[in-house]
């Protein structure tokens, strides 16, 4: 069962690292790629815990960063860890199954994440690092895609970890 | 427990990135290049089969950008294209312009006229009264009664003048005169304008006639500044003569007084006749006017 369920994660999660890499920038909005990946690492982290969402933020940050060519390697994972563990301090503060908070949190940690990546960017980058309005501006839009993304991210997550008894007791509920 | 094991995880895990981010910003790329090629090489079969899968999505996705991009540029060339024709339609007028001065420029070489050159900067807002304002006065020269041309032939003459522009008497107003002659029968004659009808030619002599197409040139008489041998018109009929004893002929004028932007002021006649036709050599009958330098005539 265990096993399973790592599977599954797995599964998700490269769909999630490749979907981030190849389908993503297609329908970038000014020039920005939402960020997937930190709203499903918001939306496991809020359901399965935050080991779950620190898990995957350490695998994907890092497969991330190996797939991207000019990235340092281990900065996604930082950013990701970090709000893998951010989000874990604040779970139990927060009402269970909220879809529209978990939607908000998605939002506002996607800009955090974005605003992260724009400041390492501007720390360890050898060319010319990105101008403020660049990376607020970016933060804004990969915010608002992220609360857009949370919804079907949060169904699928639901029905693939839970299974689909899960969703009727949900609806029932 | 629970909350000890996440903390160690966070920490293990912030520590793994940040010697991750170390190694790579101080080895170089050389260090990390291995893990990426094994990541490309492992995801790209992945990439691959997506891409597939998702190319008619991102073609269409292509396509509709390419229709926004090839409307905009659609708009841009169409901006251009009018910019251009603009540009073309104020170089076609200024290859007119340039045209009208060479044409006045070698009339003048070949005339051996010393004239002023002009603008003209307004015309007569009057239906009765033909008349243009050019851009020379006293400051450069020109004199009341003096000759005006193109490079067609005889404009008018200089009405009045101020200390930098010029007032110019048309040659088809009314009340414009001047003496001229037939270059093929040599019959001397008067010139006068009459309006927006054709010019009139009269000739003092009722038995010297002139015929249909024979070209007028204007003529030396005393008290007239304006030189002889500039064309002025080709008679185009003769009018009815049953109440006049002499013969009176309609001319119609080389210069279209409607198209002139540049014309010359004439300050001094030439010593000889302006040779205005080529067989205007024809003929000998020369008045000396007072003013003017002698012609062939006084020889």
């Amino acid at each position: 069962m265990r096993a399973q369920r790592l599977a599954t994660l797995a599964a998700m999660m490269l769909t999630a690292l490749l979907l981030q890499v190849s389908v993503l920038p297609l329908v970038a909005g000014g020039g920005f790629v939402p960020d997937l990946l930190v709203v499903l690492i918001v939306v496991l982290t809020l359901e399965h815990g935050a080991r779950t969402g620190l898990w995957v933020a350490g695998v994907s940050g890092l497969l991330l960063d190996l797939s991207a060519a000019l990235v340092p390697l281990g900065s996604s994972m930082l950013v990701l860890v970090s709000v893998a563990y951010v989000l874990g301090l604040l779970r139990p503060y927060l009402s269970e199954r909220a879809d529209l908070t978990t939607a908000i949190l998605a939002g506002l940690f996607a800009a955090a994440a974005a605003l992260g990546h724009g400041g390492l960017a501007t720390l360890l980058s050898a060319q010319e690092p990105p101008a403020l309005a660049l990376v607020l501006q970016s933060s804004l839009i990969v915010g608002v895609f992220g609360v857009l993304l949370a919804p079907p991210v949060l169904v699928l997550v639901r029905r693939t970890l839970e299974g689909p008894e899960a969703m009727a007791g949900e609806l029932a509920r | 427990m629970s909350q000890r094991r996440v903390w160690g995880l966070f920490v293990a895990l912030i520590l793994t990135a940040l010697v991750l981010i170390t190694i790579d910003f101080r080895e170089g790329d050389g260090a990390t290049d291995a893990g990426r090629d094994v990541a490309a090489t492992g995801l790209a079969p992945f990439e691959r089969g997506l891409a597939r899968v998702l190319s008619p999505v991102r073609r269409l996705g292509d396509g509709v950008v390419d229709l926004f991009a090839t409307r905009s540029e659609n708009q841009r060339l169409r901006a251009e294209l009018e910019e251009l024709r603009e540009r073309r339609r104020a170089f076609a007028d200024l290859e007119r312009e340039l045209a009208d001065v060479r044409a006045l420029l070698g009339y003048r070489d070949e005339a051996g006229l010393t004239t002023v050159p002009a603008r003209v900067i307004a015309v007569s807002p009057s239906n009765f009264e033909w008349t243009l304002t050019i851009d020379v006065g006293e400051r450069d020269g020109v004199e009341r009664g003096m000759a005006v041309v193109s490079s067609d032939g005889l404009v008018g003459r200089v009405l009045s003048t101020t200390a930098s522009a010029s007032r110019v008497l048309l040659a088809v107003d009314p009340n414009f005169s001047v003496a001229a002659r037939s270059v093929t029968t040599s019959a001397l004659g008067l010139v006068d304008g009459r309006g927006s009808d054709p010019m009139r030619f009269g000739p003092l002599d009722p038995r010297r006639t002139v015929s249909v197409d024979d070209e007028i040139v204007t003529a030396t008489f005393p008290g007239s500044a304006i030189p002889a041998g500039i064309p002025i018109g080709r008679i185009a009929t003769e009018d009815d003569r049953s109440s006049r004893l002499s013969s009176v002929y309609s001319l119609l004028p080389f210069v279209d007084v409607t198209r002139l932007d540049h014309v010359l002021v004439v300050r001094s006649a030439p010593a000889v006749d302006v040779p205005a036709f080529e067989d205007s050599d024809a003929f000998d009958i020369e008045l000396p006017g007072p003013g003017l330098p002698a012609t062939e005539g006084d020889g």
